[in-house]
């Protein structure tokens, strides 16, 4: 006899998402999920603030990885003003965006590890995160919401002391990342929690509209910043980290190999920064027309859609945000599973209901 | 009636007659002239020495401070954080002075249509269960054939499996008098893990029983005179390990208080003093786990030099601390993984360390019982 | 076997490395130089033009009168600390400070007129301590 449990907002694990479940003894045979307890209406705040104005309100779309989401926006407005920023710029933009992804994946393995009651983990990945905090902060002037990259370029150029203050730091983290390996990965209780939890087949992610690195869990080798480059990493060195199994243990491990790149990725931007101005002028007004690009931010891909009236205000921004794709995997996959499971797989999902709701 | 002492009476007062106090009916005079006997005031003193010295109530209070501080510092500093900082001389030792305090000060919430009985009644007899335990564990040796124990029975390892058993069905009787899906599915889970672990700490217990060849735990203490039971029982000491740490709920296997993630299981509904008698009783559990494995395997009150009584808190303090290591190491598990490890993985060890017992005493003859 | 014992040594090796508190309120950590904190104002150099006002993204600039003279007025409810009006000013007349202590028991309090914006940054009057020593032996610290 299924009783209709609310894994709902007033709970210390759901986050801002209320999950029906019809729950028997044990198993959840269906699942229905209820968003919008975080919706701001930021895509209508975007017609009455012009395209600078716009940059920190979209950075609070999603504040644990603010950089990529800000870059988003605004390579769609630079694409519908037909403008390109110097090289210089491009090389920041880069820097900004790889350390706010290795922000994001810290967060997210810290809050996977909470599903365990595993606080051991959780801590130390926030304690490593205020490391790359510490570096945007000295970057940008604030630690979470930068607002760094404009429209045009970036705001300031690296400041004294930066590179060999971020090489101290990334030095470290390469090394340190490999005890959260051993203490986490090579766990056998967290292995146990994990593995074969959730299995996305590589069909079902395809059909399922899935992004990101749960993509790259599930067997399917696609990353926008390699087939679809941006910015300056079409000349950056890197691997895309593709595993085959699809639970939750591969998602989580896609992940931890992506602040491996990462890191790569910023010590060579950081080693061949060309020498320019970082800003270049925009024109005042957005130009009418209609622009969709698309980014590799944290979470999967994010994808910006702007309609330009003539005015300095859009006519419409529609952005397509990566957690409300992934979160068609979370119902799917949450059928007839026990009840533990269910924590396991959102946070392995790495949906944060903040861009869902936008 | 002729009674061997006098009456009291009362003071003399100048013109009037004396004036005795009211003689009493039997059998309270009988009553009376015993208890002022000093058999009975040595009993009595006892019997207070150690229902509120050791192992009662201060011993219970210094053990849950000492116990609150070192867990809560343990873990942080593996954490890599610092702990309770501020209360207390060596930074943060009275914390759970604080704790309490607090939690006297809170309010304690009924819920609405919750059974009221049951659900005031269940903290308290999950608080006086973990204690009673205490009562039949002899400490150390005062004399031939005498032991530091508020009950001494020949049975008292018995009593005590007797006691492990009655925990479900407090945990049942507070789940379903919240009136709260949650605490109900929580309390079911309890009772499924509780069930479960109950058969191999039988068996665990149950090799030690054939090497010591008695249900006493004083005399399973003096049979490891020679050699403590960890040796020959070396599995049965592990399956024992998990076992308890499982029946009292202790992280890495404590799925049913981590209910979906930190809803607090079958406890969910508790607030202000009736919650903090319920994290009393798992420090009280906690000891309670550390002297039974001490006495049991790692030899009680043996060793050289020392008072009994030093070595057996050396060695539950070691204990302690590893049920406390085991908070931050291991992610929990899931029920149907400790189920399946209780029923399938423990129990067969548990079976194999009987045989191997049965062996040791009644066929290579090694261990005289 | 290694599997269960493995996370057991590393947890051990950890609890004698340098802990990683931040003992705020009695120790602060060090901001950075560019860090974007309460916004001090110039009175001489402002010139009341109101571009601070006009590119705020959330109108929390207004322009009052002040000795016959216009200044900014920023209310702190609304700022988000983006620093586009530092950035954006003609004259160069706002410029951030380092603070970031300015909660306030009513939401009036936080609505700073320009003679409290003129006010100068206070000192750090608290032990600064900044991440140090990367040593992956014990681990970083603040000291």
């Amino acid at each position: 006899m299924p009783i209709r449990v609310a894994w709902g907002i007033q709970h210390p694990m759901s986050g801002h998402l209320t999950l029906y479940l019809d729950v028997d003894g044990d198993i959840v045979l269906n699942t229905e999920a209820d968003v919008g307890y975080t919706h701001r209406g930021l895509e209508k705040i975007a017609e009455y603030r012009n395209f600078i104005q716009y940059v920190p309100v979209i950075e609070r779309a999603c504040d644990f990885d603010a950089s990529n989401f800000a870059l988003g926006y605004v390579r769609a407005v630079e694409a519908l003003m037909g403008i390109e920023v110097p090289e210089r710029a491009k090389y920041l933009r880069v820097i900004a965006a790889e350390l706010s992804r290795i922000m994001s994946h810290l967060y997210a393995q810290a809050l996977l590890s909470m599903t365990g009651g595993f606080e051991t983990m959780t801590v130390w990945s926030a304690n490593d995160r205020e490391l790359i905090l510490d570096l945007l902060e000295r970057l940008s002037g604030a630690r979470v919401t930068h607002t760094y990259i404009i429209p045009g370029g970036v705001r300031a150029d690296i400041p004294k002391g930066f590179k060999e203050k971020a090489y101290d730091v990334l030095n470290y983290l390469e090394r340190r990342i490999w005890d959260y390996y051993k203490m986490l990965f090579q766990n056998k209780t967290f292995q146990d929690r994990t593995m074969g939890v959730g299995v996305l087949s590589k069909q079902d992610a395809i059909e399922l509209g899935i992004t990101g690195p749960n993509l790259r869990a599930s067997g399917v080798d696609f990353d926008v910043r390699r087939d679809d480059p941006y910015e300056a990493y079409d000349k950056l060195d890197f691997e895309v980290v593709v595993e085959k199994e699809g639970d939750s243990y591969a998602r989580a491990l896609v992940r931890f190999y992506e602040i491996a790149q990462s890191i790569k990725i910023i010590k060579q931007a950081l080693k061949d920064l060309p020498e320019g101005p970082i800003r270049c002028k925009t024109p005042p007004m957005l130009p009418r027309g209609e622009t969709y690009t698309r980014i590799e931010s944290g979470r999967g891909e994010l994808g910006v859609y702007i309609v330009g009236s003539g005015t300095n205000k859009p006519y419409r921004l529609k952005i397509s945000a990566p957690s409300f794709r992934n979160l068609a995997g979370l119902v799917y996959l949450c059928r007839d599973i026990p009840m533990g499971d269910i924590p396991v797989i959102y946070y392995s999902l790495d949906i944060l209901l903040l861009d869902v709701d936008r | 009636m002729n009674l061997p002492i006098s009456l009291p009476t009362l003071p003399n007062i100048p013109g009037l007659p004396p004036i005795p106090l009211p003689v009493l009916p039997p059998p309270f005079d009988v009553l009376i002239e015993f208890m002022q006997t000093s058999e009975f005031m040595e009993f009595a003193v006892e019997l207070s020495l150690k229902l509120l010295v050791f192992p009662g109530l201060a011993f219970i209070m210094l053990y849950a401070m000492l116990a609150v501080w070192g867990e809560r510092k343990l873990h942080a500093r593996i954490h890599l954080r610092i702990g309770p900082y501020h209360v207390g001389p060596i930074f943060g030792l009275f914390q759970l002075v604080a704790d309490g305090i607090k939690l006297l000060g809170k309010e304690i919430v009924t819920p609405e249509r919750s059974h009221k009985f049951f659900y005031h009644l269940a903290p308290v007899l999950i608080m006086s269960l973990s204690m009673i335990t205490l009562a039949f564990i002899p400490f150390f040796p005062v004399g031939p054939g005498e032991y530091w124990t508020i009950y001494y029975s020949e049975y008292s390892l018995l009593i005590i499996l007797a006691l492990f058993s009655l925990r479900p069905f407090i945990m049942i009787m507070a789940g379903w008098a919240s009136n709260n899906k949650y605490t109900m599915m929580g309390a079911m889970r309890a009772a499924f893990q509780l069930l479960a672990y109950e058969v191999p700490l039988m068996l665990s217990m149950a090799s030690v029983v054939i090497l010591a060849g008695s249900f006493d735990l004083a005399k399973i203490v003096e049979s490891q005179a020679n050699m403590w039971f960890i040796v020959p029982c070396f599995l049965g000491f592990i399956v024992f390990f998990i076992s308890t740490m499982a029946e009292i709920c202790r992280r890495p296997l404590d799925i049913i208080v981590a209910e979906q993630e930190i809803v607090f299981g079958p406890w969910t509904e508790y607030t202000g003093m009736e919650y903090g008698l319920i994290m009393m009783s798992e420090y009280v559990d906690v000891a309670i786990a550390s002297f039974l494995t001490s006495i049991l395997f790692l030899g009680g009150w043996h060793g050289p030099g020392l008072h009994p009584l030093v070595w057996l808190l050396i060695k539950m303090g070691i204990l302690s601390m590893f049920f406390m290591i085991g908070r931050s190491t291991w992610p929990r598990l899931r029920i149907d993984q400790l189920l399946d490890a209780g029923w399938r993985k423990l129990i067969p060890l548990a079976l194999v360390q009987v045989f191997i017992a049965i062996v040791l005493v009644y066929v290579l003859k090694v261990i005289v019982v | 076997m290694s599997s269960y014992l493995r996370p057991l040594y590393m947890a051990l090796v950890h609890a004698f490395k340098r802990t990683f508190t931040v003992k705020y309120p009695f120790e602060i950590l060090q901001p950075a130089e560019r860090y974007r904190g309460r916004i001090k104002l110039n009175m001489d150099k402002c010139i009341g033009c109101g571009v601070c006002s006009y590119i705020c993204p959330n109108r929390a600039i207004t322009l009052v009168e002040h000795e016959g003279r216009k200044y900014p007025q920023l209310d702190y409810g609304r700022c988000c600390f983006c620093g586009f009006c530092v950035e954006y000013c003609p004259r160069a007349a706002l410029e951030h400070t380092q603070e970031y202590e300015i909660a306030a028991y009513t939401k009036e309090e936080l609505i700073y007129s320009p003679l409290k914006m003129a006010e100068p940054a206070k000192p750090f009057d608290r032990r600064i301590v900044t991440v140090k020593g990367l040593d992956s032996k014990l681990g970083p610290g603040h000291g």
